[in-house]
């Protein structure tokens, strides 16, 4: 029975179960059925497979969950009593849940809302009713904690059938975007902090729109615009403020801006105008701020900052600068700048060129050497010195110094130099110098040729002291001897022939001191330019003559032997007689004074030719050397004996120009070589100890060059020294052609019968007037005598004499105006009227002959000239 | 079920004394009906068992051989494991009166009270 009630409890639990598997099945398949199914699990040989069902509903909602599954916002659904009826992985992610254990849950379960007001919470709650929908910022704890900013969108869900099921939930965390802003926010006012407080203008410049996309508050204080002000000037800004002439600048400034990389900088300087309408110089300094999607430039950035008083201060030294090399340009004067180390020259003007002429560049390579190469040796060692001086003297002193430079062409320049320290290093050495150096070349040169002339006029001056001495020696000389003679013939006056031969020695005296007159007063009208050569046609030989009878008495004192060699032909030149006489008188007088007594002298005159182009060679200033240049030139074709043709006289011959030498050689002392060239010069004798009795002035020579110069012929001396003897040679032009022959009246018969005159003398010297009437009264004439002009024409018109013999320096009436007078009376016109006077000038012989005088005699009178004209004089009837 | 003996052992007894419910449900993924059966299990149990029930929630993708041991066939299925005897509901459980009937919740003529 147990067992029967066992089987049967055992039965009826097996029914059960059986029942209940039953109605599992059923579930199952009603469930499958109703769709209620996702999947339905089957087992395997290879393991249990999952078969997954999908219906048309079933794939949409798929859909839809993959979706919403891979949306990275939080998805969350909820129904009409807040359960939670979906959470996507963003939610699981974001509230850190799994979706399996919040499904079904209460939403505040996973989050819990914060609304900031109540009213923001009413008014989500209004939006969503009225709208369906509503958006906004909020805050949300989670279950673990933590604060999430979010970003919800809640919309409304509908059943298909339109009444509402619930709400679905898109909600993003915006913490991370919110820290950012924050963050950037911060950042954004660093920035605009150091934008302000940036004293340059900073701007953001678009390249495309040409305007300020933003402008820092420094605008304002540099230019006096507000920001906003330059903001609103949009694209006209770049006009507005920036100077026209910058523009160009400017806009090659973008494109360089446009090629700059990220990080680089370009720079710019352009004028701006404030507010006042002034220009204001900036810099600016411009980097690429932001690029287009293609990587081109659409905006730079930049900091202008101010650069007026630079500007200003540059212009300043700029003007100061050219200020400086217009004053280098017109200094005159080489200006320099040493370097005191190695005396090397960095800057130099232009004027080193016209000066050294070396272009400055050349004399800056030049560097430490320059002293080496250019200065003189004899300098180096002062400029030294002078270096020394300049590194110690005070600052400010200036140091003077004259030196040589040498010129590029190799001539000496003088330089003179005012140096001072230009550079000092901190310690107050001296490093460099600055000078100007003035070329003193022609200043040097003329104090030499003062140094030289005052020299010369030292030696004149001795010369013509020493000259005065002997001056007043010679003129002294003949009056002793006159002296004694006046005594003697006192003494002596019966005696006839003691009588005779004391007056040839008083006249030999007179003539001698007559001599020395002429020849100072021949001097001095040559020295003033004041003598005339009367020229005419004459034969050679007469005037040779002349000066030998002249010579005559002294040579044959001296017991010379004298011999002349003459040409045969006759020579006929232009000459003035008396002054070419006194041209060999004087040489042969030379040749007496300074032989021994018993000498030679030897005059040998003969015709050469010379080639016409070598003409001017002959005649100089007696330098030996180039006497024998001319000499060496000459073609020595006449011999002194050949006979001449007469071809002599025409100029057609081939052979050049024809002219005579007479040479005049004579045993005597000699002439030094060195005093050969000074000879002829004025004053000069060569040694005063060998003067001979007859003395001289030194003045001969001279004459001697000076009168055969102004006959177009040439004298030189020629001597083998001390004790040798002397060659004079005179050349002379020939006569181009015979045309005219004068001969001088030599030997003239001086006896010739003076008829009885009546003579009127008149002279306000009583010694004078006497001794000439006495004289005249001696050779036979009727003579009186008148102290003074006035008393002369009375005396005349009492007296009516033949000749009246007037002195022309006479007080109350002169020697002129008597004449004048005289020739006014009836009986003056045929009376010889002869003039007396110390003047023996052409100007005086003019105004005497104008006067109306009929001679004119120099004093003092020599007799026989005076008895030659009383001879010629016809005797009034 | 990862509790060991003796806690099963404690909720078992307790289940049996005190009517606490041990429930399972095994889903798979975030499929809808699987979805929607969470939802509709935890809306039950919070009405319904507040306070003394377990739900665990197995998702048979990660975990298939749970699912052939406990003999699942379809997804989403719900195993009342306590109190016995064993029970289990196939779907998306909406049919809510069903379920509380299955669970012994609910008379048969309590009807749509709820």
């Amino acid at each position: 029975m147990e067992t029967k009630a066992f089987n049967e409890q055992s039965l009826l639990l097996e029914n059960v179960e059986l029942r209940a598997r039953l109605e599992e099945a059923e579930e199952l398949l009603r469930a499958i059925r109703a769709g209620e199914v996702d999947a339905i699990m089957v087992e395997a040989d290879a393991g249990p497979r999952l078969f997954t069902l999908q219906g048309l509903d079933a794939q949409q909602n798929r859909f839809r969950g993959d979706l919403l599954a891979q949306v990275s916002d939080a998805v969350i659904a909820v129904d009409l009593e807040d359960r939670v009826t979906f959470l996507n992985g963003a939610a699981e992610l974001q509230y850190r849940v799994k979706a399996s254990d919040m499904l079904g849950r209460k939403l505040d379960e996973i989050v819990s809302r914060h609304w900031p007001t109540p009213a923001e919470e009413a008014a989500s709650r209004a939006a969503l009713r009225d709208f369906g929908t509503w958006r906004g910022e909020e805050l949300q704890r989670t279950q673990d904690g933590r604060e999430l900013a979010v970003e919800s969108t809640l919309s409304k869900l509908h059943a298909p059938d339109g009444s509402c099921i619930g709400m679905v939930a898109a909600i993003r965390d915006i913490t991370e975007r919110l820290r950012i802003n924050h963050e950037l926010h911060e950042k954004t006012a660093f920035l605009q902090r150091i934008a302000e407080i940036t004293p340059g203008v900073l701007q953001v410049f678009d390249l495309a729109e040409r305007r300020a996309v933003f402008i820092n508050r420094s605008v304002g204080t540099l230019l006096g615009f507000a920001p906003d002000a330059v903001q609103a000037m949009g694209s006209d800004v770049v006009s507005t403020l920036m100077h026209a002439d910058d523009i160009p600048q400017f806009e090659l400034h973008l494109d360089r801006v446009r090629a700059l990389s990220d990080g680089e900088v370009a720079h710019f300087e352009h004028r701006m105008r404030d507010q006042a309408g002034e220009w204001r110089w900036f810099h600016s300094c411009d980097a690429v701020f932001a690029r287009s999607d293609s990587g081109a430039v659409r905006q730079l950035i930049g900091v202008a900052t101010e650069i007026t008083d630079r500007k200003r201060a540059e212009t300043v030294l700029r003007e100061r600068e050219h200020f400086l090399e217009r004053i280098f340009d017109v200094i005159p004067g080489v200006l320099k700048i040493v370097d005191m180390k190695d005396s090397r020259c960095v800057f130099v003007n232009q004027n080193v060129d016209s000066v050294l002429g070396y272009s400055p560049d050349e004399i800056v390579h030049m560097g430490g050497d320059i002293v080496k190469i250019l200065m003189h040796l004899d300098d180096q060692a002062y400029y030294h010195q002078h270096f020394v001086r300049l590194s110690t003297f005070e600052p400010g002193t200036i140091a003077k110094f004259e030196y040589r430079m040498r010129h590029k062409d190799g001539e000496w320049r003088w330089l003179e130099t005012r140096d001072t320290v230009f550079l000092r290093d901190d310690n107050g050495v001296a490093k460099q110098y600055i000078g100007l150096s003035s070329d003193i070349t022609e200043r040097k040169k003329a104090e030499e040729e003062l140094r030289r002339l005052a020299a010369e006029l030292s030696t004149a001056d001795q010369r013509k002291d020493e000259f005065l001495a002997m001056l007043a020696h010679e003129l002294r000389n003949p009056l002793a001897p006159l002296r004694n003679g006046l005594q003697i013939l006192r003494l002596s006056s019966d005696d006839k022939e003691t009588v005779e031969e004391i007056s040839l020695m008083m006249e030999r005296q007179l003539a001698q001191m007559v001599h020395l007159v002429d020849d100072l007063l021949d001097v001095s009208r040559i020295s003033r330019g004041k003598l005339e050569l009367r020229k005419q046609r004459i034969e050679l030989s007469s005037i040779v003559n002349n000066a030998v009878e002249t010579s005559r008495p002294l040579i044959d004192a001296c017991g010379h032997e004298l011999t002349i060699v003459m040409p045969p032909e006759p020579i006929w030149i232009d000459a003035d007689p008396t002054r070419l006489g006194q041209v060999f008188s004087n040489i042969l007088n030379n040749a007496a004074k300074y032989s021994e007594p018993d000498g030679r002298i030897e005059l040998v005159a003969r015709v050469e030719w010379r080639v016409e182009s070598e003409k001017q060679v002959a005649s100089d200033e007696g330098a030996s050397e180039k006497t024998e240049n001319a000499e060496s030139e000459v073609l020595k074709l006449a011999t002194n004996h050949s006979p001449l043709t007469t071809s002599l006289a025409t100029h057609d011959s081939p052979l050049g120009t024809p002219f005579v030498v007479v040479s005049i050689k004579d045993t005597g002392v000699g002439i030094p070589s060195n005093m050969l060239p000074k000879i002829f010069e004025m004053f000069t004798q060569v040694d005063r100890s060998l003067e001979k009795a007859q003395g001289g002035l030194g003045l001969g020579l001279s004459l001697v060059k000076r009168f055969v110069d102004m006959h177009g012929g040439s004298v030189v001396a020629h001597s083998e020294g001390h004790g040798r003897g002397s060659t004079f040679v005179v050349q002379l032009p020939i006569a181009s052609s015979v045309a005219q022959v004068n001969k001088l009246p030599i030997g003239q018969d001086q006896t010739s019968s003076a008829g009885k005159r009546r003579i009127l003398v008149a002279d306000d010297n009583r010694d004078a007037a006497t001794t000439l009437a006495l004289i005249l009264k001696i050779m036979g004439n009727e003579v009186r005598t008148a102290n003074d002009g006035l008393q002369a024409v009375e005396m005349a018109t009492v007296f009516q004499p033949d000749v009246i013999m007037l002195d022309i320096g006479m007080p109350k009436l002169n020697g002129y105006e008597a004449c004048r007078r005289i020739r006014e009376q009836p009986w003056g016109k045929k009376v010889t009227l002869i003039a007396l006077t110390c003047l023996g000038q052409d100007d005086d012989r003019r105004r005497s002959k104008e006067a109306g005088f009929d001679h004119h005699l120099v004093k003092p009178v020599d007799h026989a000239v005076l008895r030659k004209l009383l001879s010629a004089e016809p005797i009034a009837g | 079920m990862a509790k060991d003996g003796f806690e099963a052992y404690d909720a078992m007894i307790s289940a049996h004394d005190n009517g606490h419910y041990v429930l399972s449900l095994y889903v798979t993924g975030n499929t809808p009906r699987s979805t929607q059966a969470i939802v509709n299990i935890r809306k039950i149990c919070e009405e319904h068992l507040q306070g003394r029930y377990d739900l665990e929630i197995v998702d048979i993708t990660q975990n298939p051989s749970v699912a052939i041991g406990e003999q699942i066939i379809a997804a989403p299925t719900l195993i009342k494991e306590l109190p016995l005897p064993l029970k289990r509901f196939v779907g998306d459980l909406s049919q809510t009166e069903r379920i509380l009937i299955g669970l012994s919740l609910q008379r048969k003529d309590e009807g749509t009270k709820s």
